[in-house]
């Protein structure tokens, strides 16, 4: 049970689509901690590098600014040239000794207009990035500041080498252009780099994709599932087809096999029906011929006994064929109008408590009591009326079995899925081998001490062929079983509603 | 008093042969016809009265059905009964519908069919004789003119079920499978059905009865059920 458990819901489609649901809920998480963690290494990485290239900067300038000559000055402005390429950007600044703490710009590369430089030194005060050197011009850290580069385009500032000497104290700071790779690769989120929001707009389309596929086939399924549901309810019209309430073509053909079935059961229940009225219309001809026949017998046989005796015998014989015809048609009439009847939801308890009571009503004076116990509600999908066709063939039955002063006790129960009816009688019972021809048609087992009926009326075994092809048209099942030294006990199961 | 003209038209030869000699026997001036369209002929322009006609439904070239309509549509009036092997309800409302007043199973005996000729010849003779029309709510039923009408609409119905109709009614309380099933009895229902069930008999019955009124008034629900008990008509007074 277990098991059969387990590969139901590893089949299941809605658990399939859970697990993908969550699927494409973690993986992004997953990733976006991976890639943040190598993205922080690679930055590190990044500017470690950057740092390492402005002090091998700063060193190659320290020659040239150590000399402290007007003319040396010059020739930082030119080695700094040198050392700047299109990605880095240098800038040498120098604090002379006695001028407080203010800084001048010496040099840069890419070249800053004259009129620029003292705005331009500005902003870098303002990056607060200066004042981290003490007096003795020493302290620096790995940077990432960013500020409003010359050009009105921000920069990067990745490293600060200070370096001492007679006239000062230099300062070489190194930066990337943020529209060049390496600034951006350096101050954006690796999560708004292009190839990573198309990656993220690709994941997107695939786990819509995926859901419209999983929530179009669910859809379809359930509109399947109440097309289904009217159709055994007997609550739709010709026009209704599962081809209609489909939306994923390829279950088209799928429909249409389903819609040719339905039409088939109808075709069927048709076929049914108008068999049933011919076969009756065939067998009914030469009745009505018997019968008329019969008329002016009756006058001519009144004077002859024996003759008399003779037409009474065709006249009874006359009248069980009569109603083997009847009840023949019914049979099949009954079933053909459950395949298409539109089903609702019936308190069977209620129904099985008043057919009691009305039975217990009509018996009683024979010394035969008719109870009924169990639920106080049970709901199935059905007719009242093929409802109270299987209980009044029931109780027929258990009632005509019933010796005197015999009960007869009727049960229901229900669990979750299925409502269950119990009719419990006295009587003799049925021989084991014969339990389950009870429930054919024409089968009769009476027992001789109970010969059937005051009217003089006969058994036709139809009753329980009866029961049980209106419960199995119901979907629910009929059996039979004998109650150890009690009697006789019909079990029927219903679905639940 | 003159012998009724009952005209008899059935295809099959044998039943119709000692039908008609029933009939005969019974005091009927009787006509047969084995072949429905020789009857359309002699009807049409048959001289001097015919009081019922008795028709089978199924016959070679022409319907039952098919032959009432054609007469009624040349002028012929004379009052028809049914008397067939078909017992669906789409035969008899289609019989009542074109004129018909009475659609009897052809396994009934010949005493049923004798009482329901009987009563048709004898109601048209007493017209304009009748008891003055049961009023109950929406509905009138007139036991005279045998006419039944549900929110004014009319509502066909065979002898049986003008019966039950008017027991469920005058009763207004609960009646008994056995209470219907016995005013019936003698009439369209056969007798001592056994143990299948004069219920089920009854409960056919009360399907066609809700089936009429429903085609009439898609919200009629004046007949309750108790289950395993009968029936009550619901709307009194």
């Amino acid at each position: 049970m277990r098991a059969r458990q387990l590969r139901l819901v590893s089949r299941s489609l809605t658990g399939k689509f859970v697990v993908l649901a969550i699927m494409f809920l973690v993986v992004p998480v997953i990733l976006y901690v991976k890639f943040a963690e190598v993205d922080t290494e690679r930055r590190n990485f990044l500017l470690h590098s950057l740092q390492v290239e402005g002090r091998l900067a700063a060193e190659a300038l320290e020659p040239a600014l150590s000399k402290a000559s007007g003319k040396a000055l010059l020739g930082a402005a030119k080695a700094v040239q040198d050392l700047a390429n299109d990605q880095v950007h240098i800038k040498l600044l120098l604090r002379p000794v006695g001028r407080g703490d203010s800084f001048f710009l010496v040099a840069a590369s890419p070249t800053i207009e004259t009129a620029d430089l003292d705005r331009e030194r500005q902003r870098l005060d303002e990056t607060g990035v200066l004042s981290r050197l003490d007096e003795s011009c020493a302290g620096t850290g790995p940077l990432a500041v960013q500020y409003a580069g010359s050009s009105g385009k921000d920069e990067l500032l990745t490293s600060m080498s200070p370096l001492h000497t007679a006239a000062g104290c230099w300062v070489i700071l190194t930066s990337y252009g943020l529209e060049d790779l390496a600034g951006s690769s350096l101050t954006r989120p690796f999560s708004e780099a292009p190839e990573v929001r198309f990656a993220m707009v690709l994941y997107g389309l695939i786990a819509l994709l995926a859901v419209m596929a999983v929530v179009g086939t669910l859809m379809d399924l359930r509109s399947f599932a109440k097309l289904a549901r009217r159709i055994r309810q007997g609550d739709y019209s010709g026009n209704d087809s599962f081809a209609q309430v489909t939306v994923i073509p390829e279950l088209i053909p799928v429909a249409g096999e389903f819609d040719r079935m339905v039409g088939t059961l109808d075709a069927s229940a048709r076929a049914m029906r108008e068999a049933a009225e011919d076969n009756a219309h065939a067998f009914k001809g030469p009745i009505a011929t018997l019968t008329q026949s019969i008329e002016p017998l009756r006058i001519t046989a009144r004077a002859d006994p024996r003759s008399h005796r003779a037409l009474e015998v065709i006249e009874h014989a006359l009248e069980r064929l009569t109603n083997l015809v009847h009840s023949a048609r019914r049979l099949d009439e009954t079933a053909a109008a459950l395949i298409n009847a539109r089903l609702q939801r019936v308190d069977l308890a209620r129904l099985a408590a008043d057919m009691a009571a009305a039975f217990h009503r009509i018996h009683s004076a024979d010394g035969i009591h008719v109870l009924a116990k169990g639920a106080a509600k049970a709901w199935v999908a059905a007719t009242e009326e093929s409802l109270e066709t299987i209980l009044e063939n029931i109780l027929d039955n258990a009632v005509g079995f019933s010796p005197k002063d015999g009960t007869v006790t009727v049960t229901v129960s229900t669990d979750s899925d299925s409502v269950r009816l119990l009719v419990e009688d006295e009587g003799p019972g049925v021989p084991p081998d014969q339990l389950e021809s009870i429930f054919r048609r024409n089968f009769s087992h009476r027992p001789a001490e109970r010969p059937s009926e005051e009217e003089g009326t006969a058994h036709f075994g139809v009753g329980l062929a009866v029961v049980r092809r209106t419960v199995e048209m119901l979907g629910g099942h009929v059996q039979a079983e004998n109650i150890p030294d009690a009697g006789l006990r019909i079990a029927i199961t219903l679905p639940a509603a | 008093m003159s012998k009724a003209r009952l005209v008899l038209v059935d295809d099959d030869d044998m039943l119709r042969a000692v039908l008609a000699g029933n009939l005969t026997e019974a005091g009927y001036e009787t006509l047969q016809f084995g072949d429905p369209a020789e009857a359309l002929v002699f009807l049409e322009s048959a001289e001097g009265k015919m009081d019922l006609l008795i028709l089978d439904w199924r016959m070679p070239g022409m319907t039952g059905l098919d032959l009432l309509k054609r007469l009624r549509s040349s002028g012929v009036e004379t009052a028809a009964l049914f008397f067939t092997s078909h017992n669906d309800i789409h035969f008899e409302e289609a019989a009542l519908a074109f004129g018909a007043v009475d659609f009897i199973d052809k396994t009934r005996s010949f005493a049923i069919l004798q009482k329901r000729i009987e009563l048709i010849i004898g109601r048209a003779g007493l017209d304009g004789d009748a008891s003055p029309p049961l009023c109950s709510g929406s509905l009138t039923l007139d036991a005279g003119s045998h006419s039944v009408h549900w929110r004014g609409r009319p509502i066909e119905l065979t002898f049986g079920e003008f019966r039950v109709v008017s027991l469920l009614v005058q009763a207004g309380r609960d009646v008994t499978y056995r209470e219907i099933y016995d005013a019936l009895r003698g009439e369209n229902f056969i007798a001592g059905d056994g143990a299948e069930g004069y219920r089920a008999n009854v409960r056919a019955l009360i399907k066609r009865l809700r089936e009429k009124f429903v085609a009439a008034d898609p919200s009629f629900n004046a007949i309750a059920n108790y289950p395993g008990f009968g029936y009550r008509w619901l709307e009194g007074g």
